[in-house]
């Protein structure tokens, strides 16, 4: 019986100093992380409507181009030019992609997407998501549909050249732009209702 | 001045058994999920070698300060306290101050917890051994899972990015090898490193020592 006091006495004494570690450094480190979290998020909405925020406050630059707008749940930021920017997600081939797109004032054409967070394969499916690749999109439009089409066959305006060997993630990708600038279209123009 | 001046007799050994005769990735083949996940770039592989060094030398000290009055019927719930508390320090660390590598490591750096190296050193040796020797016993450990991981990285880095450390060092007409990037790379890497070095230091297959 003694035995089994000891244990449990053992344990909770251990449970507690740790905790009381972990709330400690939690307390200290999350307003950092949150931070580091929201600027992310507005480099993410600047890049994609190719604001320049090179060597100033990320912040500052913010506040004085956006201004964001709530529809429902959704977050629209809106820059001085009529160009809109939103945060987007869909499912990749690996994982889970989230980004950035920004549309011009007519919702079809896109001014840039941007990546947060993605798992795609490296050396392959990433490649579609690099910015180099990314930037391939700028002034393309997703009317009637956004098309990735085979290497160096694109030449309308709704088409733009898939990277070889990453076909998985380039129908994701594609899937992804075309349904979020449909809804963001609805939710905007209010139409479709 | 050698080694054995300098830490003494006991720790010099322990020294030469954690960086080579026993070797946590070579000779006992553990740690070798995360060896084989994020040996990708050096960068990485510096990261995770420090967090995993860091949470075995933090082990160390509470698993041997505390040996004598662990109830052994507990003690695997206190390394994993232990180890788990060390782990979400580095991570909320990681994700404070170096958020590059944090999201470049993902979700590895909270799967340092289920790292068998911690688990096998604080049952194997941290349990019997005085502070100082298992600390010593830690940091060989910790070496010993850097110098491999950040061997593979290298060769995984150079030949699946054409880059070291980030910098360019392959032509620009090389053609990156996709594979060494992807995980299989690593497999290949891990076979011939664990062939040489166990041919080097002459381990036996079990069975037939």
């Amino acid at each position: 019986m003694k035995e089994r006091i000891t244990m449990i006495i053992f344990i909770l004494v251990l449970g507690g100093a740790w905790a009381t570690t972990l709330v400690g450094v939690d307390r200290w480190t999350s307003p950092i992380i949150k931070k580091y979290e929201a600027d992310k998020l507005r480099k993410k909405i600047l890049e994609a409507l190719a604001i320049s925020y090179e060597g100033k406050e990320v912040e500052q630059v913010f506040s004085e181009n956006i201004t964001s707008e709530e529809f429902g749940e959704t977050t629209i930021y809106k820059a001085g030019s009529g160009s809109v920017a939103f945060e987007v997600d869909g499912p990749g081939s690996q994982g889970p992609i989230r980004g950035v797109m920004a549309l011009g004032p007519d919702l079809e054409m896109i001014v840039g997407i941007t990546i947060i967070s993605q798992s795609e394969t490296p050396g392959l499916g990433m490649r579609v998501l690099a910015p180099d690749n990314l930037a391939k999109f700028r002034g393309k439009t997703t009317a009637p549909r956004l098309l990735i089409v085979p290497s160096s066959t694109a030449v309308a305006d709704n088409e733009v050249d898939a990277v070889t060997g990453a076909t998985l993630t380039c129908k994701a990708l594609e899937s992804i732009v075309n349904s979020e600038a449909k809804s963001i279209a609805l939710l905007i123009r209010g139409d479709g209702e | 001045m050698s080694l054995k001046s300098i830490l003494g007799k006991k720790a010099a050994k322990i020294v030469k058994s954690g960086l080579w005769f026993d070797h946590p990735i070579s000779c006992a083949t553990l740690g070798v999920c995360s060896a084989l996940a994020i040996s990708n770039k050096v960068e990485n592989a510096i990261a995770m070698s420090l967090g995993v060094t860091f949470v075995l030398v933090l082990t160390a000290v509470i698993i041997s300060s505390l040996r004598k009055l662990i109830p052994s019927r507990v003690r695997i719930i206190t390394y994993m306290i232990t180890i788990a508390s060390g782990v979400t320090i580095v991570d909320l660390i990681l994700k404070a101050f170096f958020p590059a590598i944090s999201e470049a490591m993902g979700p590895y750096v909270p799967l340092i917890i289920t790292n068998c190296i911690i688990m096998g050193r604080a049952e194997a040796f941290f349990l019997q051994n005085n502070p100082y020797h298992s600390v010593v016993d830690a940091v060989s450990n910790g070496l010993a899972y850097a110098y491999t991981l950040v061997l593979i990285a290298v060769i995984r880095e150079i030949l699946g990015f054409g880059t070291l450390l980030g910098w360019r060092v392959m032509p620009e007409a090389w053609v990156d090898w996709v594979v060494m990037a992807a995980p299989a790379g690593a497999f290949f890497i891990l076979g011939v490193f664990l062939w040489i070095t166990r041919t080097l230091a002459d381990v036996k297959p079990p069975g037939k020592g």
